[in-house]
């Protein structure tokens, strides 16, 4: 022991930080901070800890070639003991840190605590996040299957959309004409060397500004903080109510910590890695590419603009976000901290939290693609068939092999891109199906030209068929009164 | 559905310098070669003769085999490559993944050339 006391104080005679680090340690906090809602932070860079770590494991496998990369991910989980255990680590890290992240700006936000004097502290959280979000998309990049190969090009259709220096940025994005070998080196560059060497900067900054400015202290309705007064009111609050944030209030972040760690080698050896998917062959097209969960939004957003919307938004959208989050705490640097008398921020927290909820439990399903097996798979149910003649049976089948099941669904199987047919006759008088069959429109396709005048009228039979008993077709209303008169 | 080889690609390249294009045959010499990607954001886009429709599994676009839009997101048909019929062999103009930016521009150089 004391050996390990006279080495320990030979090097602090030279670098002299002992001081300093005991210091920082023990520097005291408001009490009512030692509490469950401040341990979000720590967390994220417990789990920072763990990608870092599991990142270089990993880096020393694979490899970062076009060609070797997905084989590579194959030798890892399969040949290499614990491989698959590092890359599910490394990949349920990566979901478990960006929840975490959005769950900590979620509480710093809602306790007030990016007003003064912590501005920067928050603008400097703003960028963690981005970066945390470069992190996982790059990431999804090196996994380097189909879903990443074709989510490359999703990106580089966005980023072409940019005016003038769009086709520029693509071509600097994947590092040539198209997505290749010097693609996959460029987002291996980025996503090992680059954004975790400006996120480490970026988290000792963010820490830093932590301890000199002081932990936020618990919000109480009626407190306002105003520019000339809080330093002082801070520092008689810590005077008069303070512990030592060791061993004080450090005990919780440990706890939460710890139980994250767990929760991720749970996650890891009962659900296992992410992937690889398919190889990144762009001549196997049998495939739906999809993002990672924390992109499905953006996916399912994506099919739900209207096209003339889409570029706008896609562009404008980022920068006026950025913009917000970045003049927040010039916009809202002082007043009121607590959440019990900020109703608009709470309800800027949910509408964005059931929006992206919304948004995610969509992309995950996605009812706007076509089901591009249902004419196939899925038959037609039988009470659709009972009872009908040769014309409507014929039709069934032309509807099966047009493939309108793709996108229409009976008895709720097929696609639900186009609506449910199965009362479709209810809505749609004869004239209007054979209209709309032929024509299209209100974003169907026209089959005009597919089917033959035969074929359209067998189609249409059937379709009349499709109205729950006892429920009359619909009938064009000057037909019926000619049919009356006896016209 | 052909495949290509992307110009000037190299092993490091594994698969990914295999490229696929729909060749549509119109007529003798008379072609159409699609870009496999999809006008909206690039994803593959399938062939079902059954129905003459190009449908796209991401966001639902569909064209109708002249690659022009039937329906979905897109806002154009589907990207054309040109081509020449020389000796029995069918050549492209390729060597840059299609996307919405870049098409738009090259159709502005070639107008402003035009003029």
């Amino acid at each position: 022991m004391r050996f390990v006391e006279k080495v320990g104080s030979w090097f602090d005679q030279r670098l002299q930080v002992g001081k300093t680090v005991k210091e920082t340690l023990a520097h005291p906090v408001p009490r009512q901070t030692a509490s469950w809602f401040y341990v979000f932070g720590s967390a994220a860079l417990v789990v920072f800890i763990l990608q870092f770590v599991t990142g270089i494991l990993l880096a020393i496998v694979y490899v970062p070639s076009a060609g070797e990369a997905w084989s590579s991910l194959q030798t890892l989980n399969y040949q290499i003991s614990a491989g698959w255990f590092i890359r599910a680590l490394h990949g349920w890290g990566s979901n478990f840190m960006l929840a975490i992240v959005l769950i900590h700006m979620v509480q710093v936000f809602l306790f007030g605590a990016y007003k003064y004097p912590r501005e920067l502290t928050w603008i400097l959280g703003v960028f963690l996040l981005l970066m945390t979000l470069g992190m996982a998309f790059t990431g999804q990049v090196l996994r380097f299957d189909q879903d990443a190969y074709w989510g490359l090009g999703i990106g580089s259709s966005i980023a072409s959309r940019i005016p003038f220096v769009g086709p520029a940025l693509v071509s600097l994005l994947l590092g040539g004409p198209i997505i290749a070998a010097s693609t996959l080196s460029r987002f291996f560059t980025f996503h090992v060397f680059v954004v975790p060497g400006l996120l480490i900067g970026f988290v000792v900054l963010h820490l830093i500004l932590v301890i000199k400015l002081g932990i936020n202290e618990w919000p109480m309705p009626g407190r306002i903080v105003r520019r000339a007064t809080y330093l002082q009111e801070y520092h008689e609050l810590i005077q008069r109510d303070g512990v030592p944030f060791l061993p004080g209030a450090i005990v919780k972040d440990i706890f939460f910590s710890a139980a994250i760690l767990a929760s991720i080698a749970l996650c890891a050896l009962l659900l296992g890695p992410f992937g690889p998917g398919g190889q990144p062959d762009p001549t196997i097209i049998q495939t739906a590419p999809r993002p990672d969960f924390f992109f499905l939004w953006l996916y399912a957003l994506l099919s739900f603009l209207p096209p003339s919307m889409e570029t706008p938004i896609l562009l404008i959208g980022p920068a006026v976000a950025l913009i917000v989050l970045i003049g927040l705490p010039f916009i809202a640097g002082e007043g009121e901290k607590s959440w019990k008398r900020r109703p608009i921020a709470v309800l800027a927290v949910l509408l964005i939290a059931v929006s992206l909820g919304a948004l995610t439990h969509l992309g995950r399903h996605t009812p706007w693609s076509p089901v591009m097996d249902a004419w196939s798979r899925e038959p037609i149910p039988a009470q659709y068939l009972a009872g009908r003649g040769a014309l409507e049976r014929q039709g069934a089948l032309i509807f099966q092999s047009k493939q309108c099941r793709n996108c229409h669904s009976l008895g709720n199987t097929g696609g639900e891109r186009g609506p449910a047919l199965d009362q479709v006759a209810v809505r749609l008088t004869q004239d209007q199906l054979i209209r709309q069959v032929i024509q299209g429109g209100g974003n169907m396709p026209a089959y005009g030209k597919n089917l033959s005048p035969s074929q359209t009228t067998a189609l249409v039979a059937f379709l009349e068929t499709l109205h729950p008993i006892g429920q009359p077709p619909a009938r064009d209303a000057s037909q019926t009164e000619l049919h009356r008169l006896g016209l | 559905m052909a495949t290509f080889q992307q110009p000037g690609a190299d092993a490091s390249d594994g698969e990914t310098a295999n490229i696929p294009c729909w060749v549509r045959r119109q007529d003798g010499e008379l072609f159409q070669v699609f870009a496999i990607n999809c006008a909206h954001l690039g994803c593959p886009v399938r062939w079902f003769p059954q129905s003459n429709l190009f449908m796209c599994p991401c966001h639902g676009g569909a064209y109708y085999q002249d690659g022009s839009r039937a329906s979905g997101p897109p806002e154009r048909g589907l990207f054309e490559y040109r081509y020449k019929v020389e000796k029995g062999a069918l050549f492209i103009r390729t060597g840059q993944l299609p996307t919405p930016g870049a098409q738009a521009s090259l159709a502005t150089r070639s107008k402003s050339c035009a003029s």
